[in-house]
């Protein structure tokens, strides 16, 4: 899922100085699974930041909602009006939620409460880990299931660098592992070691983000 | 904001409402509002910072000690809520020592007494 | 989460007239504030009898009074009389709520924590409002009938295991004993109806059961070794089981063999261990040629047996060092090096054996993982089954219906690892014997459309108590098992989950 993190509070208290009415605006998807901007944390938030006001003698109206997903317009009805209310808007999904809410929403001033960090996976309850960087031709078939795009630091694709010491990267030796450590291990244990002495040609990186900002369309699909 | 002149504490039933219970002390009663939670692990951070929001002073949470709670690892939840909190605190410029996690067992009631007392001796130093 | 319209009312037992005189009654109940306007205050003064009760539970059903705050004496201990009544009366325990009114104390008495009268009255009158807008605040609670299959499951083919097998079969059980622990493949269901999956002979077979003792014995041995020898380099070291043997192989020599024998190396041991320590020191050191040093943080011999072979082993010649904080074990030319120091006199002690025994149960590694993993019961920081909680012990565990007992448990001693299993057994019987559980449906309860399925809860919860429903999508909560600590509800990143006599409309109520 798409990981983020709550920006730092004086950041996000910064951001909304000069609002007279704030709706903070959760999202039930996968920040909700992060910890980082659902229903909880949008009340936590909202109360610390009236707890801010009270300090500071601000007046500001705090208003709190949160909804399904802010990727997604039908979600939006619930809120609509509690939306249209605000000079702005808090919202606590990730970086694609913030901006469509921005579109569905014209002339809104909608806020990022979030930093998006990477698709990742929760290794257990707590620790969540990056495993895929949406290149857009995915190659895990040839290295064994683990993604030196994602994973190695440098991206490489024939092999580690030569600051691979014991299994761990020279980035980050204590918590980042190599990744061309893991693949060699992987493809050992599953008997294809030799499928490793193939070059892997320079990867065509128009697919991903290099490519532009990308789009899909489903014509079979389209209403 | 009104301003409640009272501690909060939240008690676990097990524990802390248990200890609390024989306190006679008529200063220590009237400065706190006891509130009865099935285990401290209830305690989440949107609680405490509500409570501030309703004007309390501070707010205690007491649980069993850590290898010793009834339900296995309420408290040490509830300890983690409760340095979340203080951090919180923290980053909006109020004092962290507004939020305090006491772990005592059914019979500490003398424990219990001096927490609050320690509590409220903190507050009136933030504050002077 | 909305409250119903069952009445709250009021019970205040008088004591047979002893707490508070009519008048003062009367000026109580005047202050007592129900939402509804209607008074609903029932006295009585003798709430703690047969009698007593049954006439609440009239007066109850004809005022449509479901939820009850009870003020009474301290007489019974706290919560006693709240049981009784609730279950004289049948109401839901959650819905009861207790406030005591300290005992009886004549007007103006010096010593009394009140003083005055109408300072206690106006204390209980604070505590009953209080209660009273928790419970209107409150859902009334139904109570479900959990049949307990009386199927036993015991796990193990040592003494705890027999023990426990024993107690069962003599109180008319029929235990399903699996001797070893691999055997289990996997645990499903919940207390009262586990389904467990065994292998058998040729095949696989599932066995229903109500209840499961785990008595699998010591398991850490292989993973205990690997760690002694991959930390001490000594060729000359081996197991304390195998020192006998190894002690045969080793040639004498005119001057004399050291032999050491190494108790509690990274945490203390127990009975068993001081007890093979002593025996097989003295095995030794009867022999010649061979000289025996006991090293120990503490020798353990709280039995009349134990002690008389600790005497044997000194008064033959057994050397025993008792030493503090660690020993440490290195290799020299063709010996092993056993340094301490004594724990009374302060001294270094340094002894060059010519073949050591380490007992591996003072070695900290490895651990019961597969059926930690398999029952959901926690391992403590030795990885022993049950976790380090006095709540626990002795043959609890944190998962409902599933007991310990001996050595994966961390007792070795063959009469303790016995008793534990019957005790367990006892636990079973204890349980079993109620043929159903009667359940009060005040469980975490969990709204459907806002749960993302995070697995919080489940990871969270730390008594198993949340599965998943896969048709709706959402996390639920087994109201046999839960026990309603609230975590869950504390954890919820979506605020989804809610612990209906606790929730954040009623805790807040109360901060006025």
């Amino acid at each position: 899922m798409i990981t983020a993190v709550q920006k730092p509070f004086d950041e996000i208290y910064e951001m909304i100085q000069g609002y007279k009415k704030i709706l903070v605006l959760g999202c039930g998807t996968c920040v909700t699974v992060c910890m980082a901007g659902g229903e909880k944390e949008v009340g936590v938030l909202a109360s610390a930041i009236r707890l801010a006001n009270g300090k500071n003698g601000i007046e500001m109206d705090i208003a709190e909602d949160t909804i399904e997903r802010q990727c997604d317009r039908e979600f939006f009805d619930d809120v609509k009006d509690k939306i249209e209310e605000a000079d702005a808007v808090l919202s606590l999904a990730c970086g694609v939620g913030v901006q469509f809410s921005s579109e569905v929403f014209e002339g809104k001033r909608i806020l990022p409460g979030l930093n998006t960090k990477f698709y990742g996976t929760t290794l257990e309850m707590g620790v969540w880990s990056e495993r895929c960087a949406g290149c857009g031709d995915c190659v895990l078939e040839t290295f064994g299931g683990i993604c030196p795009v994602a994973r190695c630091s440098k991206s490489l694709l024939n092999g580690p660098c030569g600051g691979s010491q014991d299994g761990k990267c020279e980035v980050d030796p204590e918590n980042i592992d190599c990744a061309w450590q893991l693949i060699y291990d992987r493809m050992k244990s599953l008997d294809l070691l030799d499928r490793l002495e193939i070059n892997e040609p320079v990867k065509d990186w128009s697919t991903g983000r290099d490519g532009g900002p990308g789009k899909i369309i489903r014509e079979d699909m389209t209403l | 904001m009104d301003t409640i002149d009272k501690i909060a504490v939240y008690c676990c039933e097990n524990s802390g409402l248990l200890a609390a219970g024989p306190v006679t002390d008529r200063k220590i009663l009237d400065s706190i509002e006891i509130m009865k939670l099935p285990c401290s692990g209830k305690t989440e951070m949107g609680l405490i910072l509500k409570t501030l929001e309703k004007g309390y002073a501070g707010v205690m949470i007491v649980g069993c000690p850590k290898d010793n709670c009834q339900f296995i690892r309420g408290s040490h939840r509830a300890s983690k809520r409760v340095d979340s909190a203080k951090e919180m605190l923290a980053a909006i410029g109020l004092d962290p020592g507004r939020v305090r996690m006491e772990f005592l067992s059914s019979v500490d009631s003398h424990k219990f007494v001096k927490a609050v007392t320690e509590m409220w001796e903190s507050l009136k130093i933030a504050t002077s | 989460m909305s409250a119903d319209k069952d009445k709250t009312g009021v019970v205040l037992c008088n004591c047979g007239g002893r707490n508070f005189k009519k008048e003062e009654i009367k000026s109580l109940q005047t202050r007592l504030q129900f939402s509804s306007g209607e008074n609903l205050f029932i006295q009585s003064d003798a709430l703690c009898t047969k009698e007593g009760a049954a006439s609440l539970k009239e007066t109850m059903s004809k005022k449509g009074i479901k939820k009850l705050v009870f003020a009474g004496c301290t007489a019974k201990k706290s919560g006693e009389t709240a049981s009784f009544i609730a279950e004289k009366c049948r109401i839901a325990p959650s819905n009861i709520l207790e406030v005591t009114v300290p005992a009886a104390t004549p007007e103006g008495e010096k010593d009394s924590p009140f003083g005055m009268k109408e300072e206690l009255i106006r204390s209980v009158v604070k505590g009953i409002n209080k209660h009273i807008g928790i419970l209107e605040g409150m859902e009334t609670f139904a109570t479900k009938k959990v049949p307990l299959h009386q199927g036993v499951l015991v796990v193990g083919g040592g003494s705890a295991a027999q023990a426990a097998a024993d107690v069962l079969t003599g109180r008319g059980y029929s235990p399903i004993l699996l001797e070893k622990e691999d055997e289990l493949l996997s645990l499903q269901g919940q207390v009262g109806s586990f389904t467990a999956t065994l292998s058998t002979g040729g095949g696989v077979k599932q066995a229903d059961c109500g209840a499961v003792i785990l008595a699998s014995g010591f398991s850490r041995e292989k993973d205990a070794w690997t760690s002694v020898t991959s930390r001490f380099a000594s060729p000359h070291l081996v197991p304390l089981s195998k020192l006998a043997d190894a002690a045969a192989e080793l040639p004498r020599i005119p001057s004399g063999r050291s032999v050491g024998i190494v108790l509690d190396l990274d945490v203390d041991e127990g009975k068993a261990s001081s007890e093979t320590a002593c025996r097989t020191a003295l095995q030794l050191q009867r022999q010649d040629g061979l000289q025996v040093y006991l090293f120990c943080r503490d020798i353990r011999v709280g039995s009349l047996p134990l002690e008389e072979l600790y005497d044997d082993a000194r008064d033959r010649g057994v050397v025993i060092v008792k030493y503090e904080n660690q020993i440490r074990i290195s290799g020299t030319n063709g010996t092993t090096l056993l340094s301490c120091t004594d724990a009374v006199l302060g001294n270094p002690i340094q002894v060059a054996c010519d073949l050591a025994g380490i007992s591996l149960y003072g070695v900290a590694a490895g651990g019961d993982t597969r059926l930690s993993e398999i029952t959901g019961v926690d391992l403590d920081s030795l990885g022993r089954l049950q976790g380090n909680n006095i709540h626990l012990f002795a043959t609890g565990t944190n998962i409902p219906g599933i007991f310990v007992a001996g050595g994966c448990r961390g007792n070795v001693y063959p009469p303790e690892a016995e008793r534990e299993g019957r005790a367990a057994a006892g636990e079973v019987d204890l349980l079993l014997s109620q043929k159903e559980l009667k359940v009060e449906l005040s469980e975490a309860k969990v709204d459907a459309d806002k749960c993302a399925l995070c697995l919080t809860c489940i990871r969270a919860c730390p008594h198993n108590a949340m599965k998943i429903n896969r048709e709706e999508s959402v996390a639920v909560s087994v109201p046999e098992v839960c026990q309603r600590c609230g975590i869950c509800a504390g954890e919820c990143p979506a605020k989804a989950i809610t612990l209906p006599a606790y929730t954040d409309d009623i805790l807040l109520a109360q901060l006025g």
